[in-house]
């Protein structure tokens, strides 16, 4: 199968990133957390919304990444809709706000490769190996309470979509989802046009929207 | 996005063949279109299959691949809208109203706007008939007796439930789910979710929330 050579080069970039430390997780813990993910979405007998996966023995009994880190991508990557903001603060008060964005950013690559790869009945790549190094604290110069979004923001909040801002607290997270948006969807100074393809013969907007919003629906993904 | 990207081209789409999920979307390919995002948010392998085979026979497998890339691009936005608490600005949803309402999205928990919510405490109650009273503080002028039939009839509304849906937040869910019994809790839960998003009766807008 043939694969478009930016979706091969953003799925490789996207997991490298997963691999390196982040702004609050070292790379073997955002690459334990990346196989929580992957357990959650592809669980033959998932666990209810309520049900902490770290209260079962589904994972590994050594775990560098915290308990409630796991709860949290197992609970993101299978029952998003399910999150409320009081699950949100019930986590970001363990975690702390900007390693929960993190986390958000870790589940929702992971979703995006995973998905990618059973779709078009693809290996899903193996986890890649972790890279050394400490976390790397980076993080806007300064932050702002956001009304469209339960996370804090770079400032200044709200003059962006509310997905668009959503992890731009964490600068390295942003920059990785937006690289996959582009390859995936279409790039983002494209999305005011509504004649827009990627190339002849290929889908069109309607097209594309027309999968968007399906998948949004099964998913209970309001916005 | 689709009801404006369709309207800008002159392309006329069913929104409600999207929501049901059923042919006759109305677009070029559509409905293969269609099966294919259903399967991908699927659990079902094989039904994957085959509706990835048909959409490559009846377009290519290029375009099939960026079908694809759009369905996993939506696997990650969903999660990052809903991780992070993404809401719309009021204005936009008020636009958005017809749509809103002919895709039947309005009771979907991460809707996070407005939706009345009723409280069951589980930790004010060891059995059904605890339950029935903790239930019945919602009704006005009615008492469930614990009948799940009568249970059913209660959440179609008129019994005093607030009308165009609500949550039901239901607290200790694990803690009843012990005391029931696996078995009346999951019958009571998927009682519930008939009434809710995806359900038979999804236009009662009961939106169920465990914790």
């Amino acid at each position: 199968m043939n694969v478009r050579d930016d979706l091969t080069e953003a799925y490789r970039l996207a997991w490298e990133h997963i691999a390196a430390p982040g702004s609050w997780f070292t790379g073997a813990q955002r690459v334990e957390l990346a196989s929580t993910v992957q357990l959650a979405m592809v669980d033959p007998d998932p666990l209810p919304p309520w049900v902490a996966v770290t209260s079962t023995d589904r994972l590994p009994a050594e775990r560098a990444a915290p308990d409630a880190a796991h709860d949290a991508a197992y609970r993101i990557a299978r029952h998003a809709a399910t999150i409320t903001d009081d699950v949100h603060r019930r986590f970001a008060d363990e975690l702390g706000e900007l390693p929960y964005v993190e986390l958000c950013a870790i589940v929702s690559t992971v979703a995006a490769v995973t998905s990618f790869h059973r779709n078009t009945g693809l290996p899903v790549p193996p986890m890649p190996s972790p890279i050394d190094g400490a976390p790397t604290r980076e993080q806007p110069a300064e932050l702002a309470t956001a009304t469209l979004n339960w996370v804090p923001v770079a400032a200044p909040a709200d003059e962006v979509a509310a997905v668009v801002q959503a992890y731009s607290a964490v600068p390295g997270e942003w920059v990785n989802t937006w690289r996959l948006a582009d390859a995936q969807y279409m790039p983002e100074p494209e999305m005011v046009h509504p004649d827009w393809t990627r190339r002849p013969g290929g889908l069109t907007r309607a097209q594309m929207e027309l999968v968007a919003a399906r998948v949004a629906l099964l998913r209970e993904c309001f916005y | 996005m689709l009801s404006w990207s369709s309207t800008e081209t002159d392309e006329r789409i069913d929104l409600t063949a999207v929501a049901d999920g059923c042919d006759g979307v109305g677009l070029e390919h559509g409905d293969a279109l269609l099966r294919f995002a259903s399967a991908c948010a699927g659990d079902d392998d094989a039904q994957l299959a085959a509706a990835r085979a048909a959409l490559v026979g009846e377009t290519d497998e290029p375009f099939m691949i960026d079908a694809a890339a759009v369905a996993a691009n939506f696997e990650m936005m969903t999660r990052l809208a809903d991780g992070t608490g993404a809401s719309m600005p009021r204005d936009r949803l008020d636009r958005s109203a017809t749509e809103i309402a002919t895709m039947r999205i309005a009771g979907v928990p991460s809707h996070r706007v407005g939706l009345p919510v009723l409280v069951i405490d589980g930790d004010r109650f060891d059995d059904l008939a605890g339950l029935a009273d903790e239930w019945s503080r919602h009704l006005d002028g009615h008492r469930w007796r614990g009948n799940l039939d009568a249970f059913n009839d209660i959440l179609r509304g008129g019994f005093g439930t607030p009308e165009g849906g609500f949550v039901l937040r239901w607290l200790s869910a694990d803690r009843s789910r012990r005391l029931l019994g696996a078995t009346l809790f999951d019958t009571i839960v998927e009682i519930i979710r008939t009434h809710g998003p995806g359900g038979d009766e999804a236009e009662d807008g009961v939106v169920l929330d465990l914790r």
